[in-house]
């Protein structure tokens, strides 16, 4: 059986009338999709759809009683899919529009944007180090976003979209000229740097483990120093992962990078905030001295 | 013996942590992790880590910057 568990009434259809099934579902699809873009008329006109009461439904035309069959699928990335099950048992054919979706209203800005203004203060505030500065960077974003919001596709990623301006708004306002240390100097942090350092070091907690202890005892201001500390190629990748919990993809987005490039500014950004860590750890006191190979020659 | 496993698991610790590995990668790495005191031990540490790192790393703006932001929006 399809997965629509219904049989048609009609004599079998051939390939060629399942096409003009296909066909005559693409000009029912401004009706199909208006329907499901404002809530309040969406509701129970899906419900008639379900309940095969749709208005497209004719039992006696089978070509119509196909149509009765289109369902809007869920929304993916703003674009809405229209599926149509064949009535032959066991496949289903699945021609898949894809609708852009509706640009979003500049009324709704406020509504929408302001719920994110907290993460994008934090977030600025890492980047700029100083609270004046983020508060410009945020009110920018906001601005500029607020202007281009007609142009935003509503349903699509909101969150990343203002990451994006913000992370531009920044890049443009305080690019400075930043050494950017090099591949070798880089390259001589090893993997897990943090967790092999504290497990080479003499803790004095005996109880736990000591590694979990020494995390337990950062404070606050020395994970935000070891953030700032990156320079910026690297900071805004590991904040944008670490912090705000975007995938790859969406970190590829926002920097319009390839997902490569994230992934190993990632990688190498988190071992230059580890070892910055390492260093605070060391100057408080948190860790003491290394048993094996004192020094940072490694 | 268990070298090259740990050396699998290990290679994909940030993309495992992040959340970007496939089903099967995934399982087979927490099935190593399982087995394996020392990749469990850093993978935990890690785990610890960037939790530590959100935690710390987020600041709450002063209320009154949100209402001016408001505003500011309004009028604009």
């Amino acid at each position: 059986m399809s997965r629509s568990g219904v049989r048609f009434p009609s004599p079998a259809l051939g390939p060629g009338q399942a096409g003009l099934a296909r066909v005559s579902g693409r000009a029912t699809l401004q009706a199909a999709l208006s329907l499901t873009h404002s809530d309040s008329e969406a509701a129970p006109n899906e419900a008639e759809g379900d309940g095969g009461a749709s208005p497209f439904r004719q039992p006696h035309d089978s070509v119509r009683a196909d149509l009765s069959r289109l369902r809007p699928a869920p929304v993916i990335g703003g674009l809405r899919a229209i599926t149509v099950l064949s009535r032959w048992p066991g496949t289903v054919i699945w021609p898949t529009i894809e609708v852009p979706a509706p640009m979003a209203d500049q009324a709704d800005f406020e509504n929408d944007a302001m719920v994110f203004a907290p993460q994008l203060y934090s977030a600025a505030l890492r980047m700029t180090r100083n609270p004046a500065d983020a508060e410009d960077v945020v009110q920018e974003t906001y601005l500029k976003a607020y202007r281009a919001y007609d142009s935003f596709a509503a349903g699509t990623n909101l969150k990343a979209w203002l990451y994006r301006i913000l992370t531009n708004t920044y890049i443009n306002r305080y690019r400075k000229k930043q050494r950017r240390p090099n591949e070798v100097e880089l390259g001589e942090i090893e993997d897990l740097y943090l967790y092999r350092r504290i497990g080479s070091a003499e803790t004095s907690a005996a109880s736990r483990s000591a590694e979990m202890e020494v995390l337990d005892a950062f404070v606050e201001d020395d994970v935000r120093n070891a953030i700032e500390s990156l320079p910026d190629h690297f900071r805004i990748p590991v904040l944008l992962a670490d912090v705000e919990g975007f995938s790859y993809k969406e970190i590829a987005e926002i920097l319009e990078v390839p997902i490569g490039t994230v992934m190993s500014r990632l990688h190498r950004g988190r071992k230059s905030l580890q070892k910055a860590l390492w260093e605070f750890a060391r100057e408080r006191g948190l860790v003491g001295p290394v048993s094996n190979g004192e020094g940072d020659n490694g | 013996m268990g070298r090259d496993k740990c050396h699998d698991a290990l290679a994909r610790i940030y993309p495992y942590l992040d959340g970007e590995v496939t089903v099967y990668r995934r399982i087979r790495v927490r099935y190593h992790l399982r087995k394996c005191r020392n990749c469990d031990g850093a993978f935990s540490f890690e785990e610890q880590l960037k939790v530590i790192i959100r935690q710390h790393a987020r600041q709450d703006p002063p209320p009154e910057f949100l209402e001016r932001l408001r505003q500011y929006i309004r009028q604009a």
